[in-house]
């Protein structure tokens, strides 16, 4: 389903972890972490971009992210992010976590 | 930035078009109306979407919409603005955080209120000192009663800590706005409340000698306490009741006004003294009473060294009366020959109030208002209900007897002179009043 948007009650739910994963792999700020996701879920992770921000924050205020103001040579200064040493733990359990889930939605779902 | 009061919102980046400005800047207004947070945070939490709807809005004019759509789809994504808001309210202003700002807070109050005091000490004694000096130049033999004594000590304090309160409030309002994410006018009522009532109450139920200074100073502490914490203002914004901290440079200046203010007083006339009100038994002060001259007009008879060897008697009292208007009196030293002596009692006596502890019997009293008599066997120690009424100012002890020899009463002992200092709560005070 690669084009269909995902129910957003379900992305609320990921959505740090995608947040992690995408922060993981390099600094980036608020609009580059959104197109990151919109890109690598190829538009199946389309959400309202507002829920980027309160889960950012949350993850900052638990020490899972660090962040930053730099200026920028176009527009406004902007704030980037960095996976700290606590937020790659958090990603390591996160991920567990949602291929736990998987494999028990799979289960259920397949009738097994 | 909250409704349209400030400059426009987010950050400083070309913005070429002023419709798209308006709508992004009326969004993000929207936003902040539900974040209620301090104006600095709120101004990062701003500059982050400014600059998210900046970035999206250029995206999709890329992708070939025109501006004004661009914009509206890049707000779009984002979601309703009083969502957004309340979402990140509710990320930053948790309870968790509230509970570790009290804890914060107290501290930077505490710390700010210790700033107020030391301030307080260097208004208070330029108050005091200058003010007192400058009288005693200007009135000559001026009654400064006021300045000096037990209920002063009420004033001096009362002062100090009203300017403390002040200033520790502020910090307590300040720091856990900064610390807990809310704005200062969040957090007034309820700090003005949680200080200013164990205030009022400790006010109430706390016995101090007062006058009538006193009791305005002990008053305005939680008065200074509670409008300092309801008219703290957001940081960043100037108010009329805003005062800063104060810089080295003033708290230099002041430090040097308060040396230099009574060093040139007292260089314009040396014989200027500040004193504090001891009144008590002095053998050089009683030869000097002119109250001898009035005692003697009511008949009693002036003492002479001859009879009672009042350099070798001392009489020792209370230095105030305690809060039931009670004065105790104590013979520590005895030289008197009490067989001598018939009908002994302790005299109280209106006096005129003074700042020294020369005082005078009030002239328009004829008779002691309390006398006590001393019984023969222990006349060594009494207990002088001298009364402790708000505004009345000062009383004489004596203590006297009829000579067997002559007939005449006669004073043997004056074991205290001293200011009436009201000892009690401030309520006392207040239901004392009445007739």
């Amino acid at each position: 389903m690669p084009f269909r948007q995902i129910g957003s009650q379900l992305v609320k739910g990921t959505t740090p972890l995608l947040v992690l994963t995408v922060i993981g792999e390099g600094e980036l700020y608020g609009y580059e972490i959104a197109q990151a996701v919109r890109e690598r879920s190829g538009g199946a992770f389309a959400p309202s971009e507002g829920s980027l921000y309160p889960t950012l924050h949350r993850l900052e205020l638990d020490g899972a992210l660090a962040a930053e103001w730099r200026a920028s040579d176009r527009g406004p200064r902007r704030r980037y992010y960095r996976l700290t040493k606590a937020g790659r733990g958090m990603l390591a359990e996160s991920r567990t976590e949602w291929s736990a889930l998987v494999r028990a939605v799979d289960a259920v779902s397949s009738g097994g | 930035m909250r409704g349209g009061e400030d400059a426009a919102p987010g950050g400083t980046g070309a913005r070429p078009n002023a419709d798209v400005d308006d709508a992004g800047d009326r969004y993000l207004v929207r936003v902040a109306a539900r974040l209620r947070m301090p104006l600095a945070a709120e101004r990062e939490v701003l500059d982050e979407l400014r600059a998210h709807l900046d970035d999206a809005r250029e995206s999709l004019e890329a992708e070939g919409l025109d501006p004004a759509q661009a914009e509206r789809e890049a707000m779009a994504r984002l979601g309703s603005p009083d969502a957004l808001g309340d979402d990140l309210r509710r990320t930053h202003q948790t309870r968790r955080r509230l509970l570790a700002a009290v804890g914060g807070g107290v501290w930077d109050g505490l710390k700010d209120a210790i700033t107020g005091y030391i301030v307080g000490i260097i208004v208070v004694l330029i108050v005091f000192v200058s003010i007192g000096t400058l009288a005693q130049r200007l009135l000559g033999s001026a009654d400064l009663a006021w300045l000096s004594g037990h209920a002063a000590e009420t004033t001096y304090f009362g002062l100090l800590y009203s300017i403390a309160a002040w200033w520790g409030a502020r910090g307590l309002v300040r720091s856990m706005s900064r610390q807990a994410l809310r704005r200062t006018a969040a957090l007034r009522a309820p700090i003005a409340l949680a200080g200013g009532v164990p205030l009022v109450v400790l006010l109430l139920i706390w016995p101090l000698h007062y006058g009538w200074f006193g009791v305005a100073a002990m008053l305005a502490i939680p008065v200074s306490w509670i409008v300092a914490a309801l008219t703290t203002p957001e940081p960043g914004r100037r108010s009329r009741w805003s005062f800063g901290r104060p810089s080295p440079r003033i708290l230099g200046g002041a430090a040097l006004l308060v040396i230099a203010v009574p060093l040139a007083l007292f260089a314009i006339n040396p014989d200027v003294q500040v004193q504090t009100n001891q009144a008590g038994p002095t053998d050089q002060a009683r030869a000097a009473m002119p109250d001898q001259l009035h005692w003697a007009v009511l008949g009693y008879t002036v003492v002479a060294p001859t009879v009672v060897d009042l350099q070798r008697s001392r009489w020792d009292a209370t230095p105030f009366p305690d809060r039931y208007g009670n004065v105790a009196i104590r013979l520590t030293q005895d030289a008197i020959d009490w067989d001598d002596w018939a009908d002994l009692r302790v005299e109280a006596w209106r006096a005129l109030p003074s700042e020294s502890w020369i005082r005078v019997i009030d002239p328009r009293v004829d008779a002691p208002y309390v006398v006590v008599p001393l019984a023969a066997w222990a006349p060594t120690a009494a207990v002088v209900p001298v009364g402790s009424k708000p505004g009345v100012d000062a009383y004489l002890l004596f203590v006297t007897g009829v000579d067997r020899k002559t007939g005449a009463r006669v004073e043997i002992g004056y074991p205290d002179g001293q200011e009436v200092a009201f000892t009690g709560t401030i309520v006392d005070w207040f239901a004392r009043l009445g007739p």
